[in-house]
C-alpha cells in the first residue's frame, strides 16, 4: 500500500525537476542565501516558486544576451547557479507546504525568532523567505515524532542539527500496515553536479531498529557517498518531525 | 497676440541657435570622450542597448546653455528670471558633475551600515566609536537611500544628490514666500470659486519635494531615445499655453525658448541618437518644469503637464517597495520604460506612444487650467 503527497504538492515537485527552459527540461539547482539578505526578491534568496525561477531566468538570459534554447541542460542549470537561482531546503518545502496547507496556513507558521522587532513584523509579510529548517522543525510548527515507523508523507526528516531538512514524499506499507520505505525528496547541495531537487529512497530493512539503521538509498555517479544519510548521523535534534 | 508672437519668435531663435550649436557639441563630447561606456549599457542588458555605448551624453547642454543664454541676453528680468534660471543652472551643473565622475571618476568607497556598526563597536580610539555611534543613523538612510540608485558606485550618490536638490527646492520656495507676492502663496484649484487654496507655510515643504521629485523623474524618464526630450516639449507646451492665457510674457517667452532648444535637441535626440540627454539636462530641465509649473501657480496640474515623468517615477518607487518589501517584481524592470523593452516593445514605439499619452494629459491640464 503506497501513500502519497497530495497530487498539487507532487505537481510542484514535477515543476521544480522539470523547470521548463528554453523549451529543455531542467532540474532546478541548490541555491541558498550565504551573503545574508534580507530585504530582495524571493526568487533570488533561493526561495522562489518553480515559475517565479524560470520567470526570473528567462529576464537575467534576456539581459545577458543569453540563448538559452542554445544551451544543454547541464548548461543552463550552470547558468542559474552563476544567476543566483535555484532554491534552498527549507525554500523547496515551505514552497510545497503552500499548495498543499495554503497560504493563509503557512502565513501562521511561526517564522524565524529574530530579536529585532521589526525584523519579525517585516518577517510575517515574507514567510517563505523566513521559514527556516529551524523555523519548520520548531516546537510551535512541529514535533518530532516518537516512531519513525509512523512516519507519513508530508512529515520532514531533520538533519545535521537542523541544517538539512528532507519532505517524506512516499511511504510504503505491507497488507498489515508495516512500514517497507520512505521516498524522500529534498533540495541539496551535496552531490556535485547532481545537485538540486532530487528523491533518496529508505529501505526498512531493520523494522524494529533506529531510522539510522536502515538502508539509505542516494549517492551521486563521482563520490558514491550517501551523504544524506551522513548528515542524519551528524546531531541530537535529528529525525522525522511534523507539523502541528 | 502680442504675446504669442514674441514667444513664436523666441522660440524659433532658440531651436535656430540649438540646430547651430548642436553638431559643435557632438564634436566636443565625443572630442573630450563624454560618451556612454558600454559597461553601464551591458549592466541594463540587451542588444538594443549595447548599440547605444559610445554615444556622446551630455546633450542636455544644448537645451540648458541655450535657454540660459537668451533668457539672460533677451528676456531678463528680475522678479522672474533669477530662480528660474539660477535654480535649473545649479540642477545642471549638479548632473553635469554627476555625468562626468560618472565617466571619468573613481569607484567609490562608501562605508557600509554593517561596517559603520562594527567600528562603532572595535574602533580603537573612544571618540572614534563615539563617532560612528553618531553617524551609524546617516548611515543607515544612506543605505536606504542607496536602493533608489542606479550606478552607486561612482559619481554622485544618491543622499548627496538629493540634499543638493533639497536645495535647489528650498530656493524656489524662498522666492515663492518670500519674493514673488502674496497671490502665488495662494495654491490655484481647478473650479474653485475663492481663486485658490492657502496652506500657509505647508506650501514649502511641498514646494521641496515637487522640486527634488521632478528633477529625479525627468533622470529616470531619461532612458531611452527621444523619449525625455519629446516628453518635455509637451510639458513646456502647456505650460506655454497657460502663460498666454496668464498673460505673463515673461514666463511665455522663456517656456517657449526652452521648446525651440528642446525641439532642436530632440531632432538630434530621436533614435539612432547623435547624443544622449545626461544628468546635466534631465536634472536641470526637471527642476525647470517644477519650478515654472510652481510659479505659474499650476502645481496641481504637474502629474499633468509630466505625467511620464511621474509615471516612470512611481514605477520605481512601487518596484522597490514590491521587490525589498515583498520580494517580488511588479514590473520586469523599473523605470516603466524597461518593462516594455523587455516585452518586446520597439523603442520607437513606447517614445511615441509615451508622446501621445503625456501629449493627452497636458491637454487635460491645460484645460483644467481655463476653469
Amino acid at each position: 500500500m503506497t501513500k502519497k503527497l497530495p497530487q498539487q504538492a507532487l505537481d510542484v515537485i514535477e515543476r521544480y525537476k522539470n523547470l521548463n527552459l528554453g523549451g529543455k527540461k531542467v532540474v532546478c539547482p541548490y541555491f541558498i542565501n550565504t551573503a545574508g539578505v534580507r530585504a530582495g526578491l524571493k526568487v533570488m534568496l533561493g526561495k522562489g516558486s518553480p515559475s517565479e525561477i524560470e520567470e526570473e531566468a528567462i529576464l537575467i538570459a534576456k539581459h545577458d544576451n543569453v540563448a538559452l534554447e542554445d544551451l544543454e541542460p547541464a548548461h543552463i542549470r550552470e547558468f542559474l547557479k552563476k544567476s543566483g537561482l535555484g532554491i534552498d531546503c527549507s525554500g523547496f518545502i515551505t514552497n510545497i507546504l503552500l499548495v498543499m496547507l495554503g497560504e493563509k496556513k503557512v502565513k501562521n507558521l511561526a517564522v524565524t525568532a529574530y530579536t529585532s522587532i521589526i525584523r519579525r513584523f517585516l518577517a510575517k509579510f515574507r514567510p517563505v523567505e523566513n521559514l527556516s529548517v529551524q523555523a519548520l522543525t520548531n516546537s510551535k510548527n512541529s514535533s518530532k515524532i516518537d516512531r519513525w515507523q509512523d512516519s507519513m508523507p508530508g512529515d520532514m526528516i531533520k538533519t545535521r542539527s537542523g541544517k538539512h531538512v528532507l519532505l517524506i514524499e512516499e511511504t510504503e506499507r505491507n497488507s498489515s500496515g508495516e512500514l517497507l520505505a520512505i521516498t524522500y525528496i529534498h533540495s541539496t547541495n551535496a552531490y556535485g553536479n547532481e545537485s538540486g531537487v532530487r528523491n533518496g529512497k529508505v529501505i526498512v530493512v531493520r523494522p524494529a531498529g533506529t531510522l539510522e539503521e536502515q538502508n539509505w538509498q542516494e549517492s551521486d555517479e563521482a563520490s558514491r557517498r550517501n551523504i544524506t544519510y551522513e548528515g542524519l548521523l551528524d546531531g541530537e535534534t535529528n529525525g522525522i518531525y511534523r507539523l502541528l | 497676440m502680442a504675446i504669442i508672437s514674441q514667444s513664436i519668435l523666441f522660440l524659433l531663435i532658440s531651436a535656430l541657435l540649438g540646430f547651430l550649436c548642436a553638431p559643435v557639441l557632438r564634436q566636443v563630447l565625443i572630442k573630450y570622450r563624454v560618451v556612454r561606456e558600454a559597461k553601464i549599457e551591458d549592466k541594463l542588458g540587451h542588444e538594443t542597448r549595447i548599440n547605444k555605448a559610445g554615444t556622446p551624453v551630455m546633450g542636455g547642454l544644448l537645451v540648458i546653455l541655450v535657454t540660459a543664454f537668451i533668457t539672460v541676453l533677451f528676456n531678463w528680468d528680475r522678479s522672474f528670471s533669477w530662480v528660474p534660471i539660477g535654480v535649473m543652472l545649479f540642477s545642471a551643473a549638479l548632473g553635469g558633475v554627476d555625468d562626468l565622475l560618472n565617466i571619468f571618476g573613481r569607484k567609490r568607497r562608501i562605508r557600509s551600515v554593517t561596517l559603520v556598526k562594527t567600528l562603532s563597536k572595535v574602533h580603537k580610539g573612544l571618540w572614534g566609536r563615539l563617532w560612528y555611534k553618531i553617524v551609524l543613523p546617516f548611515a543607515r538612510i544612506r543605505g536606504y537611500l542607496k536602493l533608489l540608485g542606479s550606478n552607486p558606485g561612482k559619481g554622485i550618490q544618491v543622499h548627496e544628490k538629493l540634499f543638493l536638490q533639497f536645495l535647489a527646492g528650498l530656493a524656489t520656495a524662498w522666492w515663492l514666500f518670500f519674493k514673488l507676492g502674496p497671490q502665488w502663496k495662494l495654491v490655484w484649484l481647478p473650479f474653485s470659486q475663492n481663486g485658490g487654496l492657502d496652506i500657509g507655510w505647508l506650501l514649502i515643504p511641498i514646494i521641496i519635494l515637487i522640486v527634488m521629485a521632478t528633477a529625479n523623474a525627468v533622470n529616470l524618464a531619461d532612458g531611452l531615445d527621444g523619449l525625455a526630450g519629446g516628453t518635455l516639449i509637451s510639458g513646456f507646451g502647456g505650460l506655454l499655453i497657460i502663460s498666454w492665457f496668464q498673460g505673463n510674457t515673461v514666463f511665455a517667452v522663456l517656456n517657449a525658448t526652452v521648446i525651440g532648444a528642446l525641439l532642436a535637441y530632440t531632432y538630434f535626440n530621436i533614435k539612432p541618437a547623435r547624443f544622449q540627454m545626461g544628468d546635466v539636462g534631465s536634472l536641470g530641465l526637471g527642476t525647470l518644469l517644477a519650478v515654472m509649473t510652481i510659479a505659474q501657480n499650476r502645481i496641481i496640474i504637474l502629474p499633468l503637464l509630466g505625467f511620464i515623468f511621474f509615471v516612470e517615477l512611481f514605477s520605481v518607487i512601487i518596484q522597490v517597495i514590491a521587490r525589498h518589501g515583498f520580494g517580488k517584481r511588479l514590473f520586469l524592470m523599473a523605470p516603466l520604460h524597461h518593462h516594455f523593452e523587455l516585452k518586446g516593445w520597439p523603442e520607437e514605439k513606447i517614445v511615441a506612444r509615451f508622446w501621445i499619452l503625456n501629449g493627452l494629459a497636458v491637454a487635460l491640464g491645460a484645460w483644467l487650467s481655463l476653469h
